[in-house]
């Protein structure tokens, strides 16, 4: 009884130190100022770096985007390569450059190793 | 001083009191939006973070040459549309300048219609401007402009006037398709196979058969928006990277396919009559194939195309190649020799006198050499009926379960062989136990190759085992799957049958065949006598049964308004003495008069010339060697980059060489 009757007590000078505006100074917040401004601190870092990690995030697909054009465009040349090796491409593109040089007529003789 | 204090803190302790009603208000509200509050369905999607999923495509494998050369490959292609409405409410909605700037933007959609039409080549300038400005004027916002283009193309639609500038501001819009290429056009089009993109599979070729390797795994990642609205990945949810497919690294030489394509058309178009042929050529030693020319003659234009696997899926009377069996049956069993005689008869066979006519072979054999009797040998050269039919009826007439079991064992049988792209004809051999179906005339016909249907890909694994000592080698296209430089699977060489016949009996047919090509008299000697490398082979010439769209009635005849239907073959190996490669080329014709029919010795002979002309200077297999005896320059004190200084050093050594 005594308890209970202690713990209304202390509620109701709370409420009233809401309502007086003097329930920070009531509990002596002040001896943790230095806490809560490092409390604050942290959120704005926390907040900080979630924005920094937002924009490399933003920075890799940018990249991503970068290098699946380039992958797209090495597949492209790859692809005009191989259709130039094409023997009869090469037999025809030699042929309407006027050159000397065509397809062997007999077969290569090596060189003993 | 004190009341004006006191009013003061009175006016502070107000403002105090209401933020204090505003925080327990807050404090309430937020209590209930997280135990209670149902927002609005419709505007349930804004009080969630818009996160979306995102399913990322794999790269379908390449297909390789046996010598790693790309046969196939995906490559994204680009469609560009248009938004045509873009900054047309903003213009309306400015008074002072908004006409202006509509008059400018529809002049640079003018510029941008004839750049286009510059470009695509399919519409004028004005058709582009026409679209732009209906597309404008009824509101349309995804006008489709052109047809699919590929990287480079796209990057200069990018540089036209309108669509260099931000697609809000110029409506530019691409879709992103991925696109199968080949980049060796048709070539093999038929065994590589064919897919439009990896979305989509077909029982076509390597790319149907080698789906399930080819396709790769499906991969997904989860986006979200940042505060700035830009989509990133959301890595705080699952995500899977995209597996790229297999790559295929198939026993294709792709510049001894381009030879045999070539070979095949230039041979083809000799002759239009020919409507189809095909060209296999398999490597002795291990049974993989090198290249597969499968030509089909387009009705209307007459080009020759790669849209039927005639050398897979077409099983027909082979004709007089299939006497090799007959003879390989013979000589195994010990019934002839090669050099025995057998009598001429007249050209015709006892007993069938009406039924199979004179071999007219063997009547100008008998006018030419005046002997009533004929080597064996000789008569495979000159491609006799009548003495293969002989044969057959006097050693298997009584048991003719006996010959056709041999052809069991030589894999031509209507067993199903597993090839590696499908689709592939069993062969069809004729049954003595079943006397339904089975005449007396069905044995001397199979020994001449009717009443047997038999694909290219058959007898041409026939006469590999011939080439290969009797040793039959299962033919293949697929030599290894692979992902980057890690070998998931090998294939190697498969033995069908370790010896379809003993190394003498091999021995002995190679021989023969050799004579068919060498022999003045051999059927296919006009073609090849003077050879770079010495083949050895048998031509043959079958009258098919007439196909369907070209009976009247689709009824199955051999002759049709005294036209008759041709299937010419050509089938052998080479060089003889030690061969390197089979070969087999087989040609089509439609309905033709019996004075232009075409024979085995003829259009399919002179492809395969060509082919073995070419490889003889091209495979490095046929290359000589010299000693190295010459005198051999000192390249001394001279940087490796001074190209002009080697040459003048290398003149001047040869020149005091020759001095």
């Amino acid at each position: 009884m005594k308890y209970v009757k202690k713990f209304f007590s202390a509620l109701i000078g709370g409420f009233k130190a809401i309502l007086m505006g003097q329930l920070l100074l009531k509990l002596k917040i002040e001896r943790f100022f230095i806490h809560i401004l490092y409390t604050f601190l942290m959120f704005w870092l926390a907040i900080l770096c979630s924005m920094m990690v937002q924009n490399t995030l933003v920075e890799i697909e940018k990249n991503k985007a970068i290098i699946s054009e380039m992958k797209i465009y090495h597949a492209q040349k790859t692809l005009q390569l191989v259709k130039m090796g094409r023997l009869e491409t090469v037999e025809q593109q030699l042929s309407r450059r006027g050159s000397k040089v065509a397809s062997p007529e007999k077969p290569a003789v090596t060189i003993e190793q | 001083m004190e009341e004006k204090n006191t009013k003061t803190a009175r006016k502070v302790y107000i403002i105090y009191l209401l933020y204090l009603i505003a925080g327990v208000v807050l404090l309430l509200r937020l209590i209930q939006i997280q135990l209670t509050y149902e927002p609005n369905p419709k505007l349930n999607k804004y009080f969630h973070p818009k996160i979306r999923k995102e399913i990322l495509n794999p790269d379908r494998g390449a297909i390789l040459s046996h010598d790693g050369r790309l046969l196939a490959m995906s490559l994204p292609f680009y469609q560009v549309y248009m938004d045509c409405t873009v900054m047309k409410g903003s213009y309306a909605e400015d008074k002072k300048n908004g006409a202006q700037k509509e008059a400018l933007w529809m002049s640079k959609a003018d510029t941008l219609s004839r750049e286009l039409a510059a470009l695509y080549g399919d519409h004028s300038a004005k058709w582009y401007y026409e679209l732009i400005k209906n597309g404008r004027e009824n509101g349309r916002q995804y006008v489709k402009i052109g047809h699919i283009i590929d990287y480079d193309t796209r990057k200069k639609v990018k540089s036209f006037h309108l669509f260099n500038e931000p697609s809000n501001k110029g409506g530019y819009i691409e879709e992103v398709i991925d696109t199968r290429q080949y980049p060796y056009g048709s070539l093999a089009r038929r065994t590589i196979g064919y897919v439009k993109n990896n979305r989509e599979s077909n029982n076509i070729g390597l790319e149907g058969k080698f789906d399930y390797w080819l396709h790769g795994t499906d991969g997904y990642f989860w986006t979200k928006i940042t505060d700035g609205n830009k989509k990133i990945q959301d890595f705080d949810s699952t995500s899977r990277a995209p597996m790229r497919g297999y790559d295929l690294r198939t026993t294709i030489n792709i510049d001894i396919q381009d030879i045999a394509d070539k070979a095949m058309r230039n041979s083809m178009n000799l002759n239009p009559n020919i409507y189809g042929g095909c060209m296999v050529i398999m490597e002795v030693e291990t049974g993989a194939i090198r290249a597969m020319v499968n030509l089909l003659r387009d009705d209307k234009t007459g080009h020759l195309g790669e849209s039927i696997n005639f050398a897979v899926t077409k099983a027909g009377e082979p004709g007089s190649v299939f006497k090799s069996t007959t003879l390989m049956s013979l000589l195994e069993d010990g019934f002839v020799t090669i050099d025995q005689e057998i009598p001429n008869n007249g050209g015709q066979v006892p007993g069938y006198e009406k039924r199979f006519g004179v071999d007219r072979y063997i009547t100008n054999y008998e006018r030419r050499s005046d002997k009533k009797t004929i080597p064996i040998r000789h008569a495979l050269e000159i491609s006799s009926n009548y003495a293969f039919r002989y044969l057959a009826l006097k050693y298997y007439g009584s048991e003719p379960k006996k010959m056709i079991e041999k052809l069991y064992r030589y894999k031509l049988g209507d067993e199903p062989m597993v090839f590696d792209i499908g689709g592939l004809a069993s062969p069809v051999l004729p049954n003595p136990e079943n006397k339904k179906y089975w005449s007396d005339t069905d044995l001397p016909s199979v020994a001449i190759g009717y009443t047997v249907k038999e694909t290219p890909l058959h007898i041409l694994t026939f006469y590999n085992a011939i080439a290969n000592g009797g040793r039959m080698m299962k033919p293949y296209l697929v030599e290894s799957i692979e992902r980057g430089v890690t070998v998931e699977k090998q294939f190697y060489p498969t033995v069908l049958n370790g010896s379809i016949c003993s190394r003498r009996v091999a021995d002995t047919l190679r021989s023969a065949l050799r004579g068919v090509v060498a022999n003045p008299r051999g059927t296919g000697h006009n073609v090849f006598f003077d050879a770079k490398l010495p083949v050895a082979g048998k031509t043959g010439t079958a009258q098919m049964v007439i196909e369907k769209k070209f009976a009247p009635g689709g009824k199955p005849v051999r002759e049709v308004n005294g036209k008759r239907q041709y299937q010419a073959t050509f089938v052998g190996f080479f060089p003889y003495d030690k061969p390197k490669y089979s070969i087999i080329s087989t040609m089509y014709t439609v309905p033709v008069a019996v004075s232009d029919a075409v024979y085995g010795g003829n259009n399919p002979a002179r492809a395969i010339r060509e082919v073995v002309d070419r490889l003889y200077a091209m495979d490095p297999t046929f290359r000589s060697e010299v000693r190295k005896t010459g005198h051999v320059p000192t390249l001394e004190d001279i940087k490796q980059a001074d190209t002009l200084a080697i040459t003048k050093q290398i003149d001047e050594n040869d020149r005091g060489n020759t001095e």
